[in-house]
């Protein structure tokens, strides 16, 4: 289990991140929050989830070349790269 | 993924392999008896995969063909504009059929069919781990396909587009029952591609040969990994999709009827969720194959495998993400529109990982331009084309002019042809001599790959400027004096130049493929297991594997397996079987009996297709008569299931003794059903996303019903599930008990759902005047089916005990029922709270 | 303007996607552009690569034959050039989704099965004129196009002016467009809404400030009552159930409104030249011509009665 939990970590991030700058621009657009705060929530959230890839990306160059490891190093990379463009949009809006 | 042991297993075990000494006599000649081919008739209920996984490749390139030549009435109406080769009405159902059959009765089971006749073999197993449900996928499929194409010559085939929008499919504006075919007859095509990708997920993850650790499992088993998970998320959303405008077509329920509170949208949600991962679930194999010939062509092994595993993985994941893409131009607000921008430009990353690996595979080898290394070229060039036009077509003012043009056509056309038709072309010419006595010609292979190469980019090459010059999709004609002449008659010339690719193939297919008889030897010299010296028993022994190229490195294997000096050389249990090991090291679990054919999956088949079909048809009488006879045949199936055998546990080989019965959660039937339960729970959740669309467009606040019977529906759910829990660990005691838990769970639920029921019917809400009565009637409708088959299940476990098959020796059958009668009450809870909990927050 | 001018309107070449006239479609074709030079320079590249892969000498594809190239190629480049692409993306969808200004003109396009319903809006949102399968725009200035559809979805597309947004019912999506030159510019339902989806197409003409004025101005008034033939002929006929001709008995709003019907550019929503041919032939059996049509064929009428009503409608410029 801590197989798949290792493989996919990264990735699962980047799905949580999804479905919350999903989520938020829907929620603005029916009026549920103040738009100010539906900010501070994507940039808070969009910073912890690099922070947590990060950490991934560190922890499975660090743990050896072994192929779980460095899949989970680079599925935590490329989240992170699709974090960074999928936050773009409420920053350049 | 050397470090400790997952289960336990003593890995000193396989140094006892491989063994020394003669097999016994008989013994090889016991395993050929076992495992004999069909005689006369009894082809039809063969479910080995050598012949299901013939019968399933057959029929997907049956429909590629039928599909094909649609299209090549098509290209003859475009020909020139204004022509009179077909009348409007016609192209329309025609240019439909050809999109649907394609992308569900041809793409999608053709590269199920491809795992289901290859899998199998490479992992080293003697068979699917579900064989019969293979087999019962295949009849479904190819029974309710034909039936759905012959809708074309009734002049009753769907014409509303392969993606079906409404309103214009509602029956104001389709009036005929041509749109219930479409939404009925993809519905076998749903179960169908859900039953394999069970068969697939616990065929990779439970079957494999010892040994054969994650980091070993076969780049093409990874894809097919992937590929069943991206139908278990996928599919169940146009699964609803399909119900609920079968649903406002039939009752008059309105979910996408603006005039009472619906929302076109919510299709092209629903549909775009299933609908974009789905040509990746097309893509996958195909690539997984793609990475799996290159390297043998080019007798290199796969530069950067690891990086394709992640390029899977994540390909698998993010294409969930992009599925607004495809509805750019509906007035999406700006920043919903940009995040789909975004993950559309992220998925592309995977896709470039795997063309430079394989690009980067070709210059560390030596290529062979033989008929497969043709294929996999053309296939990456033409694919890259279409990927770099599908990233155009991801940013969005590009989008805002390409869409809803023929420039999306071209696109979609190079990605699918040069990623899955040339692979699977190459595929087909690769693996033949695995299954045929003899291989494919390659003389008219040559003929075949080139007339189809140019062929396509005559035919699609042009339609990017035709786009540009403004020629929309779907239109069966266009006027002259817009310089789309040139454009649409060079198209066309190049439509028939494929299709005369194909026709050579068809020639070769004839003259060569002899299935089901000795097969042609490793003509290509391959190193996956699939290329072992194997009968319809598949392999004689099955081996530990060391690599991830076994034929390459452990150089005397083949002669070792065909000795039968691995696992099970014959068959201990006197029946078929196979090897249980673990997800993630391969270490041997237990024995796998596995049943003899038998007609009962044909006739379930028969009765599910018929169910489908006769509802299409209105014919509601005897629709129900053919789902009874389903159920009663599906019921007669799996009675043969569950029965401990007299040798406990026998010898695997090398002295290993394996148990022979299985339960909880590492046996394949637990996995079956929590991937099966996985798909329902997807199918609740899209229809609480559905629930919660429709409430934020309401201009009016939905109340609900909150009371005593709230608490009364909860506490039942929640007793059902203490039942259902409790039904499987006091099978030490009498086993009436546990049938009185498993009939009080299935009633708990069954009240439960009819007190809730009648609460919002107490409420005066009506499920043809508004939204909110539409969408909580689906899910209580959605309930009620789980209802009806947990009733259907404690009747079932009721008549096992009847028969004395309720014991602690054999826990499984109660196991299962307790699972689904727990999700049942779970989903109960999750259709009694959502509704009330959106109730409360203010509109 | 001639219906010459409109059929130049439809012509395919240059394409109209690379042929902008006005602000909101230059930045569009200037992306296509851009994006069209990034797909042949990875196109390029890869065939570069695979050439060398196959064909080039041992040492050069040992250099290529490594995980460094997918790095390098297949990650390490396109991350980069779909990072600067995705910020001119949004930054160009964020300046064409620009909310509509108080100077914007204000039109409203109701799509049907297989027509256009135009309506030209006061600053309140009123209607104060209604057309059919024609836009008139005055040059230069902005106009903010308020799109629904009371049937199916349809799609308004016209390319040399702006992307395409969906009709959808129950929602209203606003296209802002604009003209920089004076012209009739072709459009195109682009969501297929069934049946004759191929043949409803329409024209924005858009005219130099003075001469939209006076457009306007004929435009508003009601037609010239000219007792004739052909308008007793079209009010026997029932016509006047579905269609409108402001100044007659005639106000049914189920089909085009046939006010000014004589000078209107093309005929069946942009697939036929207006003159008393094409509009005979109309009337007699539009089915022929755009099968599915709501407007049925007329058989019964002889062929002196389908000249004068074709006289007499042609007469309504």
């Amino acid at each position: 289990m801590s197989a798949w939990r290792t493989l996919l970590a990264g990735l699962a991030v980047w799905l949580v991140h999804f479905a919350i700058v999903y989520a938020l621009p829907s929620l603005d657009a029916i009026g549920a929050a103040p738009p100010a705060n539906l900010m501070i929530v994507h940039v808070l959230a969009t910073l912890a989830c690099l922070i947590i890839v990060g950490l991934l990306v560190f922890a499975g160059w660090r743990r050896g070349s072994a192929f779980q490891h460095r899949i989970a190093a680079l599925g935590a990379a490329m989240a992170g790269v699709a974090i960074v463009w999928q936050s773009a949009p409420a920053l350049i809006g | 993924m050397s470090e400790g042991s997952e289960t336990g297993f003593d890995r000193s075990i396989y140094d006892r392999f491989p063994t020394k000494g003669r097999r016994p006599k008989g013994e090889l000649e016991q395993l050929r008896e076992i495992w004999c081919g069909p005689k006369g008739w009894q082809w039809i209920t063969a479910i080995n995969n050598n012949f299901v996984g013939v019968y399933y490749v057959g029929a997907a390139m049956l429909f590629f063909v039928l599909a094909g030549v649609l299209a090549l009435v098509m290209r003859a109406q475009l020909a020139l504009p204004l022509n009179g080769v077909l009348p409007q009405e016609t192209y329309n159902q025609v240019f439909t059929m050809h999109g649907t059959v394609m992308m569900f009765l041809f793409a999608v089971p053709a590269v199920e069919a491809l795992g289901v006749l290859l899998l199998p073999q490479m992992l080293g197993a003697r068979d699917l781990p579900f064989p019969r449900l293979s087999a019962y996928a295949f009849w479904a499929y190819l029974i309710g396909g034909l039936a759905f194409f012959c809708s074309l010559f009734f002049g009753l085939a769907p014409d509303g587009g392969w993606f079906m929008y409404p309103p214009l499919t509602s029956t104001t504006y389709s009036p005929g029952i041509n749109a219930d075919f479409w939404l009925l007859g993809i519905g076998f095509i749903e179960i169908s591609a859900i039953a394999g990708a069970i068969e697939i997920i616990v065929g990779v993850l439970k079957t494999r040969a010892p040994g054969m650790s994650l980091d070993k499992l076969p780049i093409f088993a990874w894809a097919m990994l992937v590929f069943a998970g991206m139908i278990i998320i996928a599919f169940p959303s146009v699964i609803l999709a399909t119900t609920l405008l079968e649903l406002e077509r039939a009752l008059n329920w309105p979910f996408f009827d603006a005039t009472r509170g619906g929302d076109p949208m919510l299709w092209q949600h629903l549909f775009w969720f299933f609908g974009h991962p789905e040509v990746y679930i097309i893509f996958l194999p195909a690539a997984g194959a793609m990475s799996t010939m290159i390297p043998a062509v080019a007798r290199t092994p796969l530069v950067g495998h690891w990086m394709v595993v992640l390029a899977f993985l994540a390909t698998g994941f993010i294409s969930f993400g992009v599925w607004a893409h495809h509805m750019f131009t509906t007035g999406l607000p700006g920043a919903s529109v940009g995040v789909f921008s975004a993950a559309s430009m992220a998925v592309s990353l995977p896709a470039g990982v795997q063309v430079f690996a394989w690009i980067a595979t070709v210059a560390s080898g030596k290529m062979r331009f033989n008929t497969p290394g043709l294929f996999v070229l053309g296939s990456l060039l033409i694919f890259v084309m279409g990927g770099l036009t599908g990233v155009m077509a991801a940013m969005v003012p590009f989008d805002w002019q390409a869409h809803d043009t023929y420039f999306i056509v071209a696109h979609l056309h190079y990605v699918l042809i040069g990623g899955m038709v040339f692979p699977l072309f190459a595929a087909i010419y690769y693996w033949t001599p695995m299954v045929s006595s003899r291989p494919l010609s390659e003389r008219l292979g040559r003929w075949t790959f080139w007339l189809m190469f140019a062929g396509m980019h005559l035919a699609f090459l042009p339609m990017h400027l035709s786009g540009l010059m403004g020629m929309p999709r779907r239109v069966w004609t266009y006027a002259p004096g817009r310089d789309l002449e040139l454009p649409n008659l060079i198209s066309t010339v190049g439509a028939f130049l494929f299709a005369a690719g194909v026709l050579i193939w068809i020639i070769d297919m004839v003259r060569n493929f002899r299935p089901f008889g000795s097969d042609a030897g490793n003509v290509y010299d391959g190193p996956g297991l699939e290329w072992l010296p194997a009968e319809l028993y598949s392999v004689r022994s099955i081996p530990v594997v060391k690599s991830l190229y076994p034929l390459w490195d452990q150089k005397t294997l083949a002669r070792d397996v065909e000795a039968g000096r691995y696992f099970l050389p014959g068959a201990p249990t006197g029946g078929r079987e196979t090897l249980v090991t673990s997800p993630v090291q391969a270490e041997p679990q237990h024995l796998l009996p596995m049943p003899k054919p038998s007609g009962w999956h044909v006739w379930a088949a028969v009765f599910t297709a018929g169910f489908f079909l006769l509802l299409t048809v209105q014919a509601y009488a005897a629709s129900i008569v053919s789902a009874v006879l389903a159920t009663y045949c599906v019921i007669r199936w799996c009675w043969f299931l569950d029965h401990p055998l007299p040798q406990k546990e026998v010898d695997v080989g090398a002295g290993l003794m394996l148990k022979t019965y299985a339960s909880g959660p590492s046996s394949t039937g637990w996995w079956a059903m929590v991937i099966t339960l996985v798909v329902a729970g997807m199918v609740l959740a899209m229809s609480v996303f559905s629930y919660v669309f429709l409430w934020s467009r309401s201009q009016a606040s939905w109340s609900a019903p909150i009371g005593a019977e709230t608490l009364a529906v909860a506490a039942m759910n929640l007793v059902a599930v203490l039942c259902a829990w409790l039904a499987s660990r006091v099978l030490a005691k009498p086993p009436r008990l546990t049938v009185m838990l498993t009939v009080a769970a299935g009633a708990l639920v069954a009240g439960a759902w009819w007190i809730d029921l009648k609460t919002w019917q107490g409420a005066g809400l009506s499920p043809d005047l508004n939204a909110q009565g539409a969408i909580v009637h689906a899910m209580a409708a959605w309930q009620g089916f789980f209802v009806a088959v947990g009733a259907i299940m404690a009747v079932y476990v009721v008549l096992r005990w009847l028969f004395g098959y309720v014991g602690p020796d054999r826990p499984a059958t109660i196991q299962l029922v307790g699972l689904f009668h727990a999700y049942v009450a779970a989903q109960g809870l999750v259709t009694l709270g959502v509704p009330r909990l959106f109730a409360a927050v203010p509109a | 303007m001639t219906t010459r001018a409109a059929d130049e309107s439809f012509k395919g070449w240059p394409p109209p996607v690379l042929d902008p006239a006005g602000p909101f479609a230059a930045p569009l074709n200037t992306l296509t552009w851009g994006l069209l030079a990034m797909a042949a320079l990875v196109m390029v590249v890869v065939l570069v690569a695979l050439a060398f892969a196959l064909f080039a000498p041992r040492p050069w594809r040992k250099r290529l034959g490594g995980e460094k190239l997918i790095w390098i190629a297949g990650l390490g480049f396109p991350v980069v050039v779909l990072s600067v692409l995705l910020v001119w993306g949004l930054s160009l969808t964020n300046k064409l989704s620009e909310r509509p200004q108080p100077g914007d003109l204000r039109v409203r396009v109701t799509g049907e099965m297989w027509w256009w319903r135009v309506a030209y809006l006061d600053a309140a949102g009123r209607e104060v004129l209604q057309d059919a399968n024609e836009i008139h725009v005055p040059v230069g200035r902005t106009v903010a196009i308020e799109l629904e559809s009371t049937d199916v979805i349809h799609s308004f597309w016209v390319p040399r002016l702006a992307g395409k947004l969906d009709m959808i019912p129950g929602r209203r999506n606003i296209l802002r467009i604009q003209a920089d030159k004076a012209g009739t510019y072709s459009g195109q339902c682009a969501e297929y809404c069934g049946g004759a989806h191929a043949l409803m197409a329409f024209v924005v003409i858009a005219h130099a400030p003075e001469d939209y004025a006076r457009w306007r101005a004929r435009a508003e008034r009601p037609a010239l009552a000219q007792p004739s033939t052909g308008a007793v002929v079209f009010e026997k006929s029932g016509c006047g159930a579905c269609h409108t001709i402001r100044g007659t008995s005639a106000n049914g709003v189920a089909g085009p409104d046939l006010t000014h019907v004589g000078s209107r550019h093309t005929l069946g929503a942009g697939i036929l030249p207006n003159n008393a041919g094409t509009m005979s032939g109309w009337i007699a059996d539009s089915q022929a011509i755009k099968p599915g049509n709501r407007m049925p064929a007329y058989p019964v009428l002889s062929g002196q009665d389908l000249r004068a009503m074709s006289a007499y409608l042609e007469s309504l410029k």
